[in-house]
């Protein structure tokens, strides 16, 4: 090679250097905390595809929607968990392929359904994760699904003559059993008890527990980042509320009259509710649930937890939507706390999931586990 | 035809409810060995809390009628403590013209306790009530702060219900943990205008305000409830359990935390013990009394140990109730 065309090489050598030194570093800058969004970006046209499809135009889940395939070598094992003093939950339990927790420590997520649901319409995000090769946990909230009703949902029929001599009393009593009770108060204890329970698992590594939830479940997400430091990762997925601030709840008008009448029978009116599995909740339901203000407490979520929205854009059932996420996850950013959002573009609430959303909405969320809760690791001797 | 079913079906439930309430001690006039005020009556209340039916002492000054408006207060007992223990308060107020109401909370008292399955019950979401007659788990003595709080704010709701008493001029009063309780009621709830903590313990000042993280202790004794929590089956099992859960509870039990929530339309009043033994005033009302917007104010009862002598009571009754007068 002659002098010229080897100083040409050079040059050209040292630019191919310079442009990937940079690239790396832009990369980088981005990517401190945050996943590609590849996924997203790839399948762009075929979710805006997806979303204009009349097949797939959606105004609840269908059980059609809840189907999935567990991947090869996935396991699963039913569970009770409690909370509150002994009421029992249910879970189901993922577990990858190769499962090993004599010799290996594992990550695990919890996974929590939406408004008056139940697992069985969210189990396929658990078996994804478990997929990609990160343990986790299909819950039921207290009064629903495969969970007992506790005890805010069994009214005695004859009267308790207990006293404070007796602290326990074991009898057969006639009970009313009350079912689908929405209260975000318990929601959050029931993902509270699922880390817990988790925490004691065989294999399963204490500090790297992480949620995912959906819809309603999103909401009670950021009241559970804000009072669970337990929580490393967290994905909320179509729902998302700004940063608000604290605040009392007023007791008046309908909701004073429905709450009386609960104070004086034990028995509130009831309310339509739900989507994809419609029944009635109590009224006082929906007057509970405003107890619950996480984005009224936002400045308590710790920088070790890392939370990942994935809105749909022209989501019908929650404020801002898709919008309402980036102002959150900015006031976390500038907090120190990693959170990103990734929306599904043109998508309706429940469009995500299923179909090719449901292929990269899950892939995402599995995606941030493995960023911020890692993979399978050598068991500590 | 599925919608009306399901309304009769509430219907009844509800009157099935009251006919569940008249079944019990019907609501009597109870003693006490505090002297009442001139024509102050006494009587047994009975509303429920959740699904648990609760008692509480009603206190009923002598001007009350059903066609007038008069304000009422629920009491607050401290920790492990019933209805009885706040009598010098309750009778206090009430010869003030206010409605008293001193409460037991879930599982303390007169009141009932939490109640568990005790086996598997088949049910069906889609039946929304169904009636069974289960083995069940009756619990008594839990002391969890958050549902004392859920005791009393039920409590506001039954004195809201009573005719003769005006639902905008309600007040709290607690003592010992049930003063915190004051602060969190305040914060969580726009219906009290005014409250009064007594002896109060108020976690949280000084406390950094972030997501719980357990330390090891802590944390094994989580996974242990949550793993292996079925209901206690025997008194040894219910007690370790109450002590337990309690511990728990308490470690996260913040009610300054709730200071932020409270307007200045709230007005707050904190009678300590001047030589209390338990708990750093310092560090409790007066760090609450400086986090709130309202009208405040901080009364140290000299000498006085973390449990007020009977004199000293009387002293706090008759300065809890003169400043709820004012401010209600």
């Amino acid at each position: 090679m002659s002098s010229a065309k080897r100083r040409r090489a050079a040059i050209l050598a040292a630019g191919i250097a310079l442009t990937a030194a940079l690239t790396a570093a832009a990369m980088a800058q981005t990517a401190s905390f945050e996943i590609p969004t590849t996924r997203m970006d790839q399948a762009r046209d075929v979710i805006i595809a997806q979303g204009a499809d009349p097949k797939w135009k959606r105004e609840a889940t269908l059980p059609e929607d809840w189907v999935y395939v567990l991947a090869d070598g996935v396991t699963t094992r039913q569970v009770s968990f409690y909370v509150d003093g002994g009421t029992r939950l249910y879970g189901k339990l993922y577990l990858p392929k190769g499962f090993d927790p004599k010799s290996k420590s594992y990550p695990a997520v919890v996974v929590g359904h939406g408004i008056n649901a139940v697992s069985l319409g969210i189990e396929k995000y658990a078996a994804r994760i478990a997929e990609r090769g990160i343990p986790a946990m299909a819950i039921d909230y207290q009064s629903y699904g495969y969970s007992d009703s506790g005890t805010d949902e069994l009214l005695l029929q004859a009267p308790d003559t207990s006293t404070d001599r007796d602290v326990v009393t074991l009898k057969n009593a006639p009970v009313k059993i009350k079912r689908t009770n929405l209260n975000n108060v318990h929601e959050v204890q029931a993902f509270r008890a699922a880390v817990s329970f988790l925490q004691g698992e065989a294999g399963i590594d204490p500090n790297r527990i992480g949620t995912w939830a959906t819809s309603n479940g999103g909401s009670v997400t950021h009241q559970l980042i804000t009072v669970d430091g337990r929580v490393k990762a967290s994905v909320i997925h179509v729902m998302s509320t700004p940063p608000g601030a604290p605040r009392q709840v007023n007791l008046t008008g309908p909701a004073l009259t429905d709450a009386i009448q609960r104070v004086k029978t034990g028995q509130g009116g009831e309310s339509d509710a739900g989507f994809s599995f419609p029944t009635k909740i109590d009224t006082f339901g929906n007057t509970r649930n405003r107890d619950i203000n996480g984005p009224g407490q936002f400045d308590r979520v710790r920088p070790t937890t890392a939370i990942l929205w994935l809105p749909a854009e022209r989501d019908q059932l929650v404020g801002n939507p898709g919008r309402g996420a980036i102002p959150t996850a900015a006031y976390f950013k500038g907090r120190g706390v990693p959170a990103q959002v990734i929306v599904f573009p043109t998508l309706t609430h429940f469009q995500p999931y299923s179909g090719p959303a449901f292929e990269v909405g899950s892939n995402l969320a599995a995606d941030w586990y493995i960023k911020h809760l890692g993979e399978a690791r050598p068991a500590k001797r | 035809m599925r919608k009306s079913l399901a309304l009769i079906l509430a219907a009844g439930l509800a009157l099935g409810g009251v006919a569940i309430a008249q079944t019990r001690v019907p609501a009597a006039a109870l003693s006490t060995a505090t002297a009442l005020p001139a024509g102050v009556q006494l009587k047994e209340a009975r509303w429920f809390s959740e699904q648990v039916e609760v008692s509480g002492r009603l206190f009923i000054p002598a001007n009350f009628a059903a066609s007038g408006s008069v304000p009422g207060v629920v009491l607050a007992p401290g920790w492990g403590q019933t209805a009885e223990s706040l009598d010098a308060y309750a009778a206090a107020l009430a010869g003030q013209g206010i409605v008293a109401l001193s409460i037991d909370y879930r599982g303390w008292g007169r009141s009932g306790g939490f109640i568990y399955l005790n086996e598997r019950v088949e049910v069906d979401d889609r039946q929304r009530f169904s009636l069974h007659t289960p083995k069940l788990v009756i619990r008594r003595g839990r002391l969890d702060p958050e549902h004392q709080v859920q005791d009393i704010r039920n409590a506001i709701t039954y004195l809201q219900s009573e005719a003769g008493i005006d639902r905008a001029k309600i007040g709290v009063l607690g003592v010992d943990m049930g003063g915190g309780h004051v602060i969190s009621v305040l914060g969580m709830d726009a219906r009290p205008k005014a409250g009064v903590a007594v002896t109060p313990i108020i976690q949280g000042a000084g406390v950094e305000k972030k997501s719980f993280v357990p330390d090891a202790k802590t944390q094994a004794e989580m996974v242990r409830l949550a793993r292996e929590g079925r209901p206690p089956q025997s008194a040894a099992e219910g007690k370790a359990r109450n002590a337990a859960e309690a511990r728990l509870a308490v470690a996260e039990y913040m009610p300054f935390w709730r200071t932020d929530a409270i307007p200045a339309t709230v007005a707050v009043q904190f009678i300590t013990a001047g030589a209390d033994e338990r708990v750093d005033n310092e560090k409790n009302a007066v760090a609450t009394q400086k986090a709130l917007k309202g009208p405040t104010e901080v009364r140290a009862i000299p000498g006085a140990k973390h449990a007020l002598t009977p004199g000293q009571t009387q002293e706090a009754a008759a300065a809890a109730a003169g400043w709820l007068r004012g401010k209600l």
